[in-house]
């Protein structure tokens, strides 16, 4: 083999000529998209061409000619134009969503969410979407380095060179005996730890240790203490009829997200007369919060004792329950009376007691929740929710201990022992996968001078990072689209994660450099793979099938499955004991959290999510502390005050932002910002807030952290995306209650006599594309954002431009509150092009670049606009937005590669605007066409719709009475925003309604 | 010895009545015929120097888009479309001095409608930029807002008050500049035949396009002046209206209003006369006209703005008032947005300079001293600015839907094209004072009182 072409899965394929069916295979190899910079290369071919042409003609110029070149051998399956979409696996969190990419000539352009796979069901959130561009970022490491750790600085190396010498090392470590530790994010693929437990076999001492901030250890935790089974379960939200949490945010960033959105829409499908209620105690603000019908802000650490009071009211009060006789169960909960909680939380003792009431009555069919991430007295408030799982019968039913998820991540206690002895000299050698342990493991485990300790740190990280930097040998690992893979989310559930591109750089992916280095037999990771899933994951399922698909259920039939499927688990009494004190002190403190954007942090670089309107404070390219009105007041701040944050080892300084409905004893801010090496994107967006962690004896804290808070004086414009929350009494959206609704579906919604128009209106012969749009399925997680952003070419424009108020997205989430400022009521309502009947765009444009369709759709044609922006000034909705600088020009290779062929790019002068995705329309129409039948309601997805983990929109044609969008356009919650102007839009809202 | 004993009001003299028929001429035609002054290369290095900042400002513009400017989501025009109106506005008096006085017989007219007129051109050109530059790709915006027949078979959206503001705005720069140049004539002719050098009589003999005062010529003349005059009149009215429907056809709050095109005639007038006093004050100061600008003649137009003025608070008030009344939700709250809203210090400046500041020329004294009237017409265009600035940026940046609303800043640029504006129009016109007579001589004349021993003058 030479030794610039290391061992790619590709290449191999080459050598060993596949099997079967294999679509990924030929496509890159076949010239001229040879290895590994194609493009280039073609682009280079292009430009001396072009320099050819232009000496030969230097008379006069014109724009320059490109050609398209067609392949010399077109690799089978592969119509230029045509997309190929690939069954694979979200790699970007634990709770590996299933995934569609879909390639145009070569590279991945969109990643969808897989509808057949049980987990997210079609769904992606906003980071799996993004996670794209990820592959394309050009700050990415690209060829293996070795870090001189002096200074940091990386030197380029070969592939054959750094092996052979870490071949010698790991010999030399071999021989001494020395001791092996392997520390990696959550990783669910069996492969890969199959793959790691052999390499680290090969040592006499070895450790395989998992961190990952984005999983809830405490549930793991309290799982063993509660039942003895240390692990997290499979929630089954769409059983449920009363959801509890306490802080648990399972619509933006706790452990499956999408899941648990499918899950909870289907709970809250109103029109099918479910509507789950929802009830959030919590310190910090989450989207899963901001969604409740009943929202309790409490200070950090007493979600914990207003469970108590909750056990306490059902068990000791009311004598409720299996425990009631429990004189353990019962003693442990007896200081934590309703009255000793309402006191010293400020929670009302009917508040409480409501609560356990309604949990009593929905008992079997609750769903209770634990605490955020890192939550203060997490493990004793998890322990708390599963007593009260197993007091109400809810295990069994909403709760599956069987078909478990398999995320899992060390406890604090086993990284404080391992790194103690990283620091102690006793580690021979680290490998750290994916990851940057050295920015988010709290400081006080020490782990940036522990790793200093350890003679050999071998890093996979495909990116300059705090961990990355401290690595003796970086071996760049590959991006989840550029390689093979597998995935277990769930007991008995298996993904494939199949590459749609070859390595875009000389990156090798993680798993052949453990292959590579542990000497294994096999030749390659992706016969490694195959081997495990034809030996041991899934020898009965044809390996075409599970490329096919994706995954292996081989218990679909338990994860479909209605009602109760098991027997209540029995709480071991012996996991309340020694609970806090009820202390009646609250006062203002500090709480981290993930952001819906960044999550850990892991997303830094990444545009589209760093430019996402975070759904909760709607701010962009940065962290701010959010703390509430109240506590903005008693602080003497205002918005984009920046105030120093002190605690007694860290400080920082970040703008305020005021935000409502957040508890007036927490300031809450997100982590993952400040990476000083996170590349020319992410590069000091924010601050770092991760030093804040505390360390306690056994466990991290994340909230209630004491700190102090002062003003600096000096202010900043934030750029946030929404500075006004109410709907000023406008036709805007309606809101009913579940009540009401049931007894009158139009409750909520004005009553008005018909408007008149001057003229006919348009005809529509054939379709009309409308769009119906659920304000109670909605739940505001902005997946449809970075879906539209994707798949309709929207560049991102950065902080300033988003300050100045120009960001670009197509559909944007407007977030309004109602009712007390303190506390108040959310709705968030997509807001897109509303294709407008009687549009007032279409009239004003003096060229007639924004016409009407047949069909029903706001044209918009960019090569006639000239930019007036009248029709945005006429536009009721704002929804037009307008390009007021070349915002695509500065695109560094490779990022040019994301975008779709099918959907112009604009450039800097034009207007532009949702377009319900046209260039489906038209795919689906030709595909209608060749297929010779009229198309089908559901054939066309738009992007956001196809995105959406709540199912909220739905698109199609309204001239079909039989069509979803036609049916749903005449629900009774249906209504149009600001209907009073006449503009008569193809888009229907439904009403919000509240089980309140 | 003015007025006759049949007069009943003694008028007072149009004129100096000091001045002879040879004053006229000698006195209109100095700056033409004589080395430019200290003070008016001072002027003119001022204008220039502004002339040059816009031009920067403009190159920028285009080099990198519309994004230079403040504008921002909901607000999509701000001091563009404000600059474009505004000076419009400004064109107006131009027109209505020369046109429609002309037809009412208001031999007051004579001192200060040639330079009025001028003014209007020049107002029209600058104004006539925005348009134009405000578009995000003005290479295209330049052609493709006319309706002109091409291969690809398109066409304008005669629907888009954009597009009658094209035509509109046209017809007028077209009407007036052939009214200016035709009321010109006889003028440039005494100007070739004062000629003393060969270059001045051949270049303002071409101009004046052979003229020879024949009686015939002037009765073709005459003819013609009054025609042109009845096609302007309605053009007075019909320009600003139809800029005026750009805001009145749309469906904003703020903007959809009936009463706007009466409204923004008015106001045009308003601040055309203010434009008009400024630059009479100094340019009678400048090139020494004060015995053919009089007091009488400022005082005159003091007047006109007094109504006007009123007329525009007028319809302020109508327009509250209106917003109150037809319970519109969005209505009601746009106009109290305006006076109370983030930009309520942009409407009660306007409020100020156009309803209070006017009320001052109630009083003879003060509508005849000529300080206090330059102050006035100074902050009567300051005033009208903000108008225009109200309107648009009040309505947009707080429309429909609360969750857009946004503010609005300008930035160095947006500033940079506005003095920019002044310096073109500044400019242009101080090259016009050193060209052309600034005073049409032969209308001056004809409303002299002229004594019999000065007669033989007459035509020296």
């Amino acid at each position: 083999m030479k030794p610039q072409q290391p061992t790619y899965w590709g290449s191999l394929e080459e050598l060993e000529p596949p099997e079967g069916h294999e679509p990924a295979h030929g496509e890159f190899l076949t010239p001229p998209l040879k290895e590994p910079l194609t493009s280039m290369e073609r682009r280079d071919f292009l430009k001396l061409m072009g320099l050819g042409s232009f000496a030969a003609a230097m008379a006069c110029s014109r724009r320059p000619v490109e050609k398209i070149i067609p392949y010399v051998n077109k690799p089978e399956e592969l119509t230029p134009g045509i997309p190929l979409w690939y069954a694979s696996t979200c790699g970007e969190c634990p709770s590996a969503c299933g995934t569609l990419v879909k390639t145009r000539e070569g590279r991945p352009i969109k990643i969808e969410g897989n509808a057949e796979h049980p987990i997210n069901r079609g769904g992606l959130c906003a980071r799996g979407q993004a996670s794209l561009l990820n592959l394309y970022d050009p700050d990415r490491i690209r060829e293996p380095q070795t870090v001189s750790r002096s200074d940091g600085t990386l030197t380029p190396t070969t592939w054959d060179k750094i092996d052979a010498d870490l071949k010698a090392e790991l010999a030399k470590i071999q021989a001494n005996g020395g001791k092996v530790v392997m520390l990696t994010q959550s990783t669910t693929s069996p492969s890969t730890l199959a793959l790691i437990k052999q390499l680290l076999s090969k040592f006499k001492t070895s450790q395989h240790v998992i961190h990952d901030v984005l999983v809830p250890d405490d549930v793991i935790k309290a799982g063993e203490a509660s039942y003895g089974m240390p692990l997290i379960p499979r929630y089954r939200f769409e059983e449920a009829k009363f959801i509890l949490s306490f802080g648990a945010d399972f619509l933006g960033t706790w452990l499956s997200p999408v899941e648990f959105a499918k899950g909870f829409a289907a709970a809250r499908s109103v029109d099918d007369g479910r509507l789950a209620k929802l009830a959030v105690v919590e310190s910090g603000l989450s989207l899963t919060g901001q969604n409740a019908d009943h929202y309790l802000p409490v200070a950090a650490g007493d979600e914990l004792f207003v469970a108590l009071a909750i056990a306490y009211e059902i068990i000791v009060t009311q004598k409720l329950s299996a425990y009631a006789e429990n004189v353990l169960i019962t003693a442990s909960l007896l200081p934590y009376s309703v009255k000793n909680v309402s006191a010293v939380t400020g929670i009302e003792a009917d508040v409480i007691s409501k609560l356990a009431g309604d949990l009593w009555i929905n008992r079997g069919k609750g769903l209770i929740l634990g605490g955020s991430l890192n939550a203060k007295y997490g493990a004793k408030l998890q322990a708390v929710v599963n007593l009260l799982n197993s007091a109400l019968e809810n295990d069994g039913h909403t709760i599956d201990w069987k078909y478990a998820s398999k995320q899992t991540t060390n406890t604090y206690t086993d990284l404080s022992k391992i790194i103690a002895e990283m620091g102690s000299g006793k580690i021979a050698a680290v490998f750290v996968g994916q990851g940057n342990p050295a920015f988010t493991l709290p400081p006080g485990l020490k782990f940036t001078k522990a790793l200093a300790q350890v003679p050999l740190v071998v890093s996979f990280a495909d990116r300059m990072n705090e961990t990355t930097k401290l690595a003796t040998h970086v071996l760049p690992g590959t991006h989840a689209l550029e390689s093979w893979g597998d995935a277990h989310p769930q007991e008995g559930l298996y993904n494939i994660i199949q590459p749609t591109i070859a390595p875009l750089y000389q990156n090798r992916s993680l798993q052949d450099s453990l292959l590579r280095l542990s000497g294994a037999a096999a030749e390659n990771w992706h016969a490694y793979l195959k081997d495990q899933w034809r030996k041991t994951i899934a020898p009965h399922t044809a390996w075409e099938d599970v490329l096919r698909h994706g995954f292996v259920d081989m218990a679909s039939d338990r994860r479909k499955a209605k009602g109760r499927i098991a027997e209540t688990r029995t709480f071991r009494e012996d996991a309340l004991v020694s609970l806090p004190l009820l202390s009646p002190k609250r006062e203002l403190s500090l709480a981290l959290t993930t952001s819906i954007a960044m999550a850990d942090g892991r997303f830094i670089n990444n545009p589209w999510l760093q430019e996402l309107p975070d759904p909760i404070s709607k701010i962009t390219w940065d962290n701010a502390l959010s703390v509430s009105p109240q506590a903005a007041k008693d602080l003497g701040v205002e918005q984009g005050d920046i105030v120093s944050i002190k605690s007694s080892s860290f400080e920082a300084t970040l703008p305020v932002h005021v935000q409502p409905k957040l508890s007036r004893f927490t300031a809450m801010v997100a982590v993952g910002y400040g990476q000083k090496d996170a590349g020319k994107i992410g590069h000091d967006v924010g601050q770092n807030v991760y030093p804040f962690q505390r360390t306690t004896k056994d466990s991290v804290e994340w909230n209630g952290l004491p700190v102090k808070i002062q003003k600096t004086g000096e202010r900043v414009k934030l750029a946030i995306t929404q500075g006004h929350h109410s709907i000023e009494g406008r036709n805007i959206l309606f809101e009913t209650t579940f009540k009401e609704f049931q007894k009158d579906p139009t409750s909520g919604l004005p009553h008005h006599a018909p408007l008149l128009s001057m003229w006919e209106g348009h005809e529509y012969k054939k379709e009309r594309w409308g769009m119906a749009i659920d304000l109670n399925a909605c739940i505001g997680c902005s997946g449809c954002v970075v879906a539209c952003q994707a798949e309709n070419n929207i560049p991102t424009v950065g902080k300033e431009q988003v300050r100045k108020g120009r960001e670009m997205h197509w559909i944007r989430i407007d977030r309004y509150y109602s009712g007390n400022a303190e506390n108040p009521d959310v709705v968030s309502q997509p807001m897109l092009c509303q294709q407008c009947e009687n549009a007032p765009c279409e009239t004003v444009c003096p060229t007639l670049a924004t016409f009407h369709s047949d069909d029903g759709l706001n044209m918009m044609t960019y090569n006639r606009c000239v930019g007036t922006r009248y029709c945005s000034n006429n536009c009721s909705y704002k929804v037009r937005r307008f390009n007021f600088l070349e915002f695509n020009k500065d695109k560094e290779e490779p990022q040019a590669l994301v975008l779709n062929p099918d959907v112009t790019v604009r450039s800097r002068g034009v207007m532009e605007k949702c377009t319900f995705c046209v260039q489906r329309i038209n795919a689906g129409r030709d595909q209608a066409k060749l297929d010779d039948k009229a198309i089908a309601d559901g054939d066309i997805k738009t992007a956001c719709q196809q995105s959406c983990p709540a199912n909220a929109i739905v698109f199609g044609n309204l001239n079909d009475p039989e069509s979803r969008v036609a049916k749903l356009a005449k629900n009774g919650r249906g209504f149009r925003v600001l209907d009073d102007l006449n503009t008569r839009p193809a888009v229907t809202y439904l009403t919000k309604v509240r089980n309140s | 010895m003015m007025g006759s004993h049949t007069n009943i009001i003694i008028k007072e003299p149009l004129i100096d009545p000091s001045k002879t028929y040879a004053d006229v001429g000698d006195d209109v035609c100095l700056p033409l015929e004589s080395f430019p002054t200290k003070r008016w290369w001072m002027l003119i290095s001022i204008t220039l120097s502004m002339l040059f900042i816009g031009v920067v400002a403009v190159e920028e513009l285009i080099r990198r888009g519309i994004g230079v400017w403040g504008l921002n989501q909901p607000v999509g025009w701000a001091w563009d479309i404000t600059n474009f109106v505004f000076w419009i506005g400004i064109g107006h008096a131009g027109t209505l001095i020369s046109a429609i006085l002309y037809l009412f017989r208001q031999k007051w007219r004579t001192s200060i409608n040639r330079s009025a007129e001028a003014m209007t051109i020049f107002a029209v050109m600058t104004a006539g930029l925005f348009p134009i530059l405000h578009t995000g790709r003005p290479w295209y915006a330049i052609f493709w807002l006319f309706p002109y027949p091409n291969q690809r078979q398109l066409w304008v959206n005669f629907n888009s008050p954009l597009i009658w503001d094209v035509f509109a705005v046209s017809t007028y720069f077209t009407i007036s500049l052939f009214f200016w140049y035709i009321g010109l004539i006889p003028d440039l002719a005494s100007v070739r035949d004062r000629a003393k050098n060969k270059i001045r009589r051949f270049v303002y003999g071409a101009l004046s396009l052979g003229w020879s005062g024949s009686a015939k010529k002037w009765n073709h003349y005459e003819m013609v002046y009054m025609l042109l005059a009845g096609l302007s009149t309605p053009l007075v009215l019909s320009v600003h209206s139809v800029v005026s429907f750009d805001f009145a056809v749309s469906i904003m709050p703020g903007w959809h209003t009936t009463i706007f095109p009466p409204y923004f005639v008015a106001g045009a007038i308003f601040s055309g006369f203010a434009m008009v006093m400024t630059l009479l004050i100094i340019a009678r100061e400048a090139f020494n006209l004060k015995g053919y600008i009089t007091i009488g003649h400022l005082e005159k137009m003091n007047k006109i703005m007094l109504l006007t003025g009123m007329m525009v608070g007028y319809a302020y008030i109508t327009e509250f008032f209106i917003a109150w009344y037809s319970g519109n939700l969005y209505e009601r709250f746009i106009f109290m947005n305006r006076a109370f809203g983030p930009f309520a210090w942009a409407y009660w400046t306007m409020m100020t300079c156009n309803v209070i500041v006017p009320q001052i020329f109630w009083f003879k004294k003060l509508r005849r001293t000529i300080p206090v009237m330059f102050v006035a017409s100074v902050l009567i265009n300051v005033g009208m600015w903000f108008e225009r600035f109200v309107i648009i940026v009040t309505t947009l940046h707080r429309d429909f839907l609360p969750s857009s609303w946004d503010y609005y800043r300008p930035t160095m640029y947006e500033v940079g094209l506005f003095i920019g504006s002044f310096g073109l129009f500044l400019t242009l016109f101080l090259i016009f004072c050193r060209v052309m007579p600034t005073i049409c001589m032969f209308e001056v004349k004809a409303v002299m009182k002229h004594r019999k021993k000065e007669r033989g003058e007459l035509y020296a």
